[in-house]
């Protein structure tokens, strides 16, 4: 029996002998692109970041372009941004506020690259928004009561539309809010991407024109102070949503690289012959006490 | 491309001189079996006709006939009482190899054609089906297998325009179509799993499988639900007149199955079989590796039966049933004292996954007369997955003993619920008919989530959650006329309607007209061209080329439509001669509606917005396929080759632009040869060679918004894995023991002979100061044997 178990144990061991071996990568010439990184909202103004994309193999990691010429268009007007050199981002002189409904054009461009583009335009918000936190729901393995808080709004049926969501509660220690994130948010909310900043991101392709609900199961004692919580809540455009969506896909995928069980992500970009993101949202908070 | 040239023809100039060997009186020797049972045959008679030498066959069905002709291609004819007579050329030299399978009188062959074959051509070409392969049972014994385990899908995979997916897998990718395209029908019956061990062992055994017909491209009307081919297994009855049955033992797997009549008239039969996994992988490794009291344990397990009872000479009634399934399990506990209350604790975790299929059918053939047929039949077929974790907590407290314990229990299903009618009915001499009837009601439980608490808190959870069943309804009538316009031009001309409800709303309706024609330029070679419509109308949600139990079945709902396909084929089949035959296959094929994942599937929240998370587009694939095949003499075998291109396009993946499918192999080569040494020792070699997989992997860096590090995937699938090859050997002894009265076979065999480490993925590694790739293989050097008794 014994000699069998042998016999068995060396074929287990041929079969599953899996092997690894180093080999030497050859990409092929990678060309740099121009990388433009810029959100607006509704309270705070433009900002370009320029920067260039490098091959894998380049172990310098140097990214910064510092000589590139950046244009807004707006309404058929071309205006230059001006640099920062401080912040390392380009802005427009006043620093205006972006506003709904225009159409904002962004032209990049810097020695050695093609010239980039995008555009983007400020999203609306949705209404209807009310906060519902109910006490002593029920309790947790350990017997400690929990709390729900639900949160509202209503979906435009004419249009797609996309949302980002943070709950946030009050630290007297910090005297700040800092992001919460509930284990449960992603069972019993179904259909959200989960960001790495505590932030939720929701499609209404699922849920279009009706009432979204979003539950949140809190422990009691998380937050005793007032306010006990603040929602940050942002209506994303599309390039937006699909940024971030595969950025946290691609953070969750661990290193970015993929993995037997995960293919590796092309993170979305709106930048035309160029990486990065150009996008909007129209951000809305109010506390809860 | 220079190296794998090279030992192919070292290979090639290494083995086809064994055939070449002269000697003034020749000797043909082999076996006569029953076509339909694979039982030996005795007294039938084996007729040189040119020169009236003839032998007969002894109670095994073996001949030998030593003949003093001048070495040359002679007609020989084949005869025994109850059975058709079979006439074949055969070219004689030497010591030469012709085994036999006839066809019973009484029973009729339900291929349209009513294709003879004898057991030496590996795969029959069918004149009014291009790219459909047949393939006789006995041929998959003269192929290498791995662990000396012969597996139906193995040899398919050896064939053109047929690639295997992953290392080791038992995956179809058939023209560029992915292995969810491929309707499979164990005897007649649509099967959703087909494999064992993430896709290691398919579930086919071959002693139960009576033929196995491919349609790789274009198939005949009466088929329709899958996009890119159709797999035939038909399953054997069991003898009318004699028991029998089987018995083998490898390294993983032992099986066994018996057949025969039930009463003394014959009228009715049975065969039933299984296998299972010998030891339970991983028991005898996790014993002395983990605490005792710790179990991981693997297993898998399959049978299958069949019951056929003749009313009447013309009335048959059948019942056939299959199972087959994987079982994981993992047990652990643990024992310690409470740090605070000091009270004794027992935990304990237990883990139980198993998936597979299940299909039971009953069968009512009437055969009215020699021109009409009725078919009518009840299925039911299913795949399931079930996941148990369950963790309990034993306090052993002074103030008495608590127990809590949570569970949580995720199963998803699908279940098929079939019933159809076909006919058959000969107009004239010009015109064969089928038409007939299906429906099936597709039964989707994509993932239930059962949770089962008693905590310690004293409250009790007892809820399900999920994304909730659904049914869709698949109806399809259609009609074929099997014609032959003259003598020399045949063809099928059928059309096939689909109904399709997703539950959800109105029928839709779908024509899927097929036509395939055929041309006889002489009488060694023909000519033929299809084309045709297909759909489907289930997706598979899987995330590698292997079956793994994630694995999900889903319907084609109002968003995601239906898949569709439209192939052209065109191609010739030449008899060289009596013993070498070439078919060359080319074939274009588009594909609408073919969903992958959008940019980064997670498995865990695929059950949540499913359809959120694939996305459809179009498919497109194209080549060219080559079969070489030496169909006898005592070195056999077979060189195939495929020159392809498969790509998909959806909007988003890949930023919207086409890129390769995942298992997309501009060329696939596979060479198999077997050489009868002497009557009781066969040698075979199976050589493979393919492009390495596309695979995806960064070319740049950048940051992010928030500034983080990102890598640029310029193309997914833009890369390719180093190119696939490897060399299998097998060796067969027959009846080695002369004392046992039955049929025995040592089957030895060395899968990937020089170890060559062909990988299955890369870990790239961007982030040390030396960015390197890690090529990570599964298989090397692996030998097998397997023991097998034929009573």
């Amino acid at each position: 029996m014994k000699s069998i178990k042998i016999v068995f144990i060396l074929s287990i061991a041929l079969l599953l002998n899996a092997c690894e071996r180093e080999v030497e990568f050859k990409p092929g010439t990678y060309s740099p692109k121009l990388v433009i990184n810029s959100l607006f909202s509704n309270e705070t103004p433009l900002r370009v970041r320029v920067s260039k994309s490098i091959s894998v193999l380049d172990t310098n990691r140097d990214y910064t372009i510092s000589n590139a010429t950046v244009q807004l268009v707006t309404t058929g007007s071309a205006e230059p941004l001006l640099y920062d050199a401080i912040g390392d981002f380009y802005y427009i002189a006043n620093n205006p506020i972006p506003t709904p409904g225009t159409n904002y054009v962004l032209q990049v461009q810097a020695p050695g690259f093609i010239t980039a583009r995008a555009e983007a335009k400020l999203p609306v918000l949705p209404t209807g928004f009310t906060f519902e936190l109910i006490e002593n729901v029920g309790v947790d393995n350990n017997g400690i009561p929990q709390d729900k808080l639900i949160i509202r709004f209503k979906d435009d049926a004419k249009t797609d539309n996309y949302y980002r969501f943070m709950l946030l509660y009050y630290s007297q220690f910090s005297a700040t809010f800092i992001p919460f994130k509930p284990d449960n948010a992603l069972s019993e909310n179904v259909g959200l991407v989960s960001n790495s900043d505590g932030s939720f991101l929701l499609s209404d392709r699922n849920k279009n024109g009706q009432t979204i609900s979003l539950e949140f199961t809190i422990p009691f004692d998380i937050s005793m102070e007032t306010p006990r919580f603040m929602v940050e809540f942002a209506s994303l455009n599309k390039d937006f949503y699909e940024y971030q969506r595969t950025i946290a896909i691609n953070n969750q995928n661990g290193v970015g690289l993929g993995s037997f069980f995960n293919n590796p992500v092309q993170v979305y970009t709106n930048i035309q012959n160029g990486l990065g993101i150009f996008a909007s949202q129209f951000l809305y908070r109010d506390t809860i006490f | 491309m220079k190296g794998y040239y090279f030992k192919l023809l070292i290979l090639v100039f290494f083995v086809f001189p064994l055939d070449m060997q002269a000697q003034e009186t020749h000797e043909l020797y082999g076996t006569v079996k029953n076509s339909k049972t694979n039982k030996p045959i005795a007294n039938a008679t084996i007729e040189i006709t040119a020169s009236g030498e003839m032998a007969t066959t002894d109670g095994a069905g073996g001949y030998e006939l030593v003949t003093s002709v001048s070495s040359g291609t002679y007609n020989i004819k084949v005869s025994a009482e109850g059975f058709r007579t079979f006439q074949t050329t055969h070219f004689i030299k030497g010591e030469s190899i012709l085994n036999i399978s006839l066809i019973p009188i009484s029973e009729r062959d339900d291929d349209e054609d009513s294709t003879f074959y004898s057991e030496n051509p590996v795969f029959i070409e069918d004149e009014t089906h291009p790219s459909k392969k047949l393939v006789s049972t006995p041929s998959l014994k003269e192929m290498p297998y791995i662990l000396a385990e012969e597996d139906v899908v193995r040899t398919l995979q050896a064939l053109p325009g047929i690639s295997r997916g992953n290392e080791g897998g038992t995956g179809l990718f058939i023209r560029g179509g992915n292995a969810d395209q491929n309707l499979v029908l164990y005897d007649g019956v649509p099967l959703f799993n087909s494999g064992h061990v993430f896709g290691f062992f398919s579930v086919f055994e071959p002693e139960q499988v009576e033929k196995v017909n491919i349609h790789k491209g274009i198939f005949p009307a009466r088929y329709g639900g899958r996009l890119s081919s159709v797999l035939d297994v038909k399953i054997q009855e069991g003898s009318k007149d004699t028991f029998g049955g089987y018995f083998a033992l490898g390294l993983f797997t032992a099986k066994v199955g018996i057949s025969g009549p039930i009463d003394a008239a014959g009228k009715t039969t049975y065969t039933v079989g299984g296998r299972r996994t010998t030891p339970d992988i991983f028991r005898m490794l996790s014993a002395d590796n983990i605490n005792n009291s710790d179990r991981v344990n693997f297993y898998f397990y399959d049978f299958n039966g069949k019951i056929t009872h003749r009313l009447d000479n013309k009335k048959t009634l059948s019942l056939a049933f299959f199972r087959g399934f994987d079982i994981l399990n993992f047990r652990a506990r643990e024992d310690f004292i409470d740090s605070i209350n000091f009270d004794p604790i027992t935990e304990s975790l237990r883990l139980k996954v198993g998936w597979g299929s299940s299909l039971a059918s009953v069968n009512y053939t009437i055969q009215h007369n020699d021109q009409k047929k009725s078919n009518y039949r009840l299925s039911v077929s299913d795949y399931r997955l079930l996941f148990d974790l369950s963790e309990e907590r034993i306090v052993n407290a002074s103030t008495g003993r608590r127990t809590f314990n949570e569970s949580i229990r995720y199963g998803n299903k699908i279940t098929d619920y079939i019933a159809q009618a076909d006919y058959e009915q000969v107009i004239n001499r010009t015109h064969r008919l089928f038409y007939g009837a299906s429906t099936t009601l597709h039964h989707f439980n994509p993932g239930e989530i059962g949770v089962k608490a008693n905590l310690s808190s004293g409250r009790n959870i007892d809820t399900i959650i999920g994304p909730g069943r659904r049914n869709t309804l698949e109806t399809a009538v259609y009609i074929e006329d099997v014609f032959a316009l003259y003598s020399d031009v045949k063809g099928n001309l059928g059309m096939r309607l689909v109904s399709f409800n997703t539950g959800n709303g109105a029928n839709q309706f779908f024509a899927e007209p097929r036509l395939h024609i055929s041309k006889t330029i002489d009488s060694s070679l023909i000519l033929y061209t299809a084309l045709g419509r297909t759909h489907q109308f289930l997706h598979l949600v899987a995330n590698s080329g292997t079956i793994f139990p994630t694995d999900l079945w889903l319907p084609a709902t109002d968003k995601l439509k239906p898949m569709q396909s439209d192939q052209f084929n065109i191609g010739l089949h030449k008899k060289i001669n009596p013993m070498w035959r070439v078919s060359v296959d080319a074939y274009y094929k588009w594909m609408r509606n073919v969903v992958d994942y959008r940019e980064g599937l997670e498995i865990g929240n695929i059950l949540s917005d499913w359809e959120e998370r694939v996305a459809s587009g179009i498919g497109k694939s194209y080549g060219v396929e080559i079969l070489v095949g030496k169909t006898s003499g005592r070195l056999k075998g077979w060189l195939s080759q495929t020159f392809s291109k498969s790509t998909r396009q959806i909007e988003d993946v890949n930023f919207g632009r086409p890129f390769d499918f995942k298992y997309d192999r501009p060329v696939d080569l596979s060479l198999n040869i077997s050489y009868d040494l002497n009557p009781y020792h066969t040698l075979m070699f199976h050589f493979a060679y393919a492009t390495g997989n596309p695979i995806t992997l960064p070319t740049g860096r950048y940051t992010d918004i928030n500034g983080g590090v990102i890598y640029e995937y310029e193309n997914k699938n833009g890369f390719r894995l180093r190119d696939y090859h490897r060399l299998d050997i097998g060796y067969h002894i027959k009846n080695p023991y002369k004392s046992v009265g039955a049929r025995q076979t040592w089957k030895f065999s060395i899968y990937n002979v020089y170890a060559r480490l062909n990988p299955i993925l890369v870990f790239p590694d961007f982030e040390s100061p030396t960015p390197t790739l890690t090529e990570f293989s599964l298989f090397n050097f692996i030998p097998g044997v397997t023991y097998q008794i034929n009573f």
